[in-house]
């Protein structure tokens, strides 16, 4: 090699040493090595995720928390400070077109440890997706769509917290998929997990109380298949509606072959919407269950067999500006509006309505200084009776939230 | 122009429905320009400029 054409070997090195050094490192990616050669030693050590500058691997989260002084029927609990939540998201794309998703809660400064979703998808075609893992089973909007800085409010709705269960997952598998025509979606899940057991008619709550089903850890390993499905439509100028559904048997109708009982049923039917009026832009978003219950008739009527509820959420925003150091910074006036009945129907001797209803208006004001953060000030004014329709329970107070992605 | 199908918000791969791309962590949509349309992502995709050289599609990173 003459001195010349060492120089023009050296001069192009160098020269390919800067374009890289312009190139944003996070954009170049490593070849990943196929991990099943190898030796059986180096495996722990050679792991597709050791691997510095993996794209795209993210890791993020929100957290709640809050102050409240509420009081119910002039008794009051105080000055209450909440670490309600902290969550953390950790997801990653494990090669073309499949993905890991997952979800992490903490409640209550830890007490209370739960995988909320954590799914391997798999891309098929863009209206043909794999899901398996825990999934988050897509009934109404809430559950899936439950991420604390979403919302203008610190306490989750009553009726996807108390009737429906919130962030309920369970194990399992299915199909969704998506479909984009101009200003239209159509969008579709269905999965088959398992799903609820006997909890639901037999907790301390002493009532028809499908949340209850939460604190069974078995679900992940055994138990009911549950059916779930949601529809969805979005137009782009007036809003999106989704119809969703989830059913299957909650008792334990069999154990060793052995008939314990007939196969009783949960049927749970939700509508959710939400829009944005043109002009004014304002938000409103809502969702509605009905929950059917086969209760055994040895059951009393405090068990309900029916149950119905919802909430709807009006979100003003009033100034949109810089506010400090913030451009885009928001402020919204808000109002949710709640109704819960747990056991819809009347006595049977005396044709009287069965009470266990709540209904609840919330005013709030909150302060976006960014999309991912919200600071809230809630009041709450609720109405609660009793299954005998006696005078009702009132409950009243301030909630002050800070709630934020990180 | 091309996009980076990262998500603004907390990084996660987006996915394509027709003109449309979105989040499969938190649901933030962006437009095929790579603005975006829905939140919680608050800013547009990064991107980098094409060129088309002899038929081919050259994306620059620089």
């Amino acid at each position: 090699m003459s001195l010349k054409q060492l120089q023009f070997l050296i001069f192009i090195l160098l020269s390919n040493g800067i374009v890289l050094a312009q190139i944003d490192s996070a954009l170049l990616k490593k070849v990943q090595q196929d991990t099943a050669i190898g030796m059986n030693m180096d495996a722990v050590y050679n792991r597709p995720f050791i691997d510095v500058g993996k794209f795209p691997v993210s890791l993020g989260g929100y957290m709640e928390v809050n102050w409240q002084h509420l009081g119910t029927d002039g008794i009051s609990e105080g000055h209450q400070f909440q670490a309600r939540r902290l969550t953390l998201f950790v997801a990653s794309s494990i090669s073309k077109k499949i993905k890991f998703l997952s979800e992490i809660e903490f409640e209550e400064g830890g007490k209370e440890i739960a995988i909320e979703f954590a799914s391997i998808d798999v891309e098929l075609l863009p209206l043909l997706n794999l899901r398996g893992g825990i999934i988050m089973n897509p009934i109404g909007a809430f559950n899936q769509n439950h991420d604390g800085p979403k919302w203008e409010f610190t306490d989750r709705p009553i009726s996807a917290t108390q009737m429906l269960p919130a962030t309920l997952s369970n194990a399992g598998f299915g199909l969704y998929g998506k479909y984009y025509s101009k200003d239209w979606m159509f969008g579709y899940e269905t999965y088959l997990s398992s799903g609820f057991d006997s909890s639901i008619i037999s907790n301390p709550e002493n009532k028809t109380f499908l949340p209850a089903s939460k604190e069974n850890a078995e679900r992940f390993e055994e138990g009911n298949t549950l059916f779930s499905a949601k529809i969805g439509l979005l137009n782009n100028s007036y809003g999106e509606i989704g119809v969703s559904y989830m059913g299957g048997v909650y008792n334990t109708f069999e154990e060793d072959g052995i008939v314990l009982d007939k196969k009783r049923r949960l049927d749970v039917f939700a509508v959710d919407f939400n829009t944005t009026l043109p002009k004014l832009n304002t938000f409103i978003t809502g969702e509605w269950a009905w929950v059917k219950i086969d209760v055994p008739a040895t059951f009393t009527q405090q068990f309900g067999n029916k149950q119905q509820g919802g909430f709807i959420d009006i979100v003003q925003p009033v100034l949109k500006r810089k506010i400090l150091d913030w451009d885009k910074a928001v402020v919204n006036l808000s109002c949710r509006l709640e109704y819960v009945d747990w056991n819809v129907g009347k006595f049977n001797e005396t044709n009287g309505n069965i009470g266990e209803d709540l209904w609840s208006i919330m005013p709030a004001i909150s302060f976006r200084p960014t999309q991912q953060t919200v600071i809230r000030l809630n009041y709450r004014y609720s109405n609660q009776k009793d299954i005998l329709s006696n005078p009702p329970s009132k409950t009243a107070g301030f909630i002050l939230g800070i709630s934020s992605y990180f | 122009m091309a996009l980076l199908m990262r998500c603004t918000h907390q990084g996660t791969e987006l996915q394509v429905f027709g003109d449309k791309l979105q989040c499969p962590a938190h649901g933030s949509k962006f437009a095929n320009n790579g603005d975006v349309t829905n939140g919680p992502a608050s800013s547009g995709l990064r991107t980098f400029p094409i060129v088309i050289d002899n038929q081919q599609l050259k994306v620059s990173l620089k």
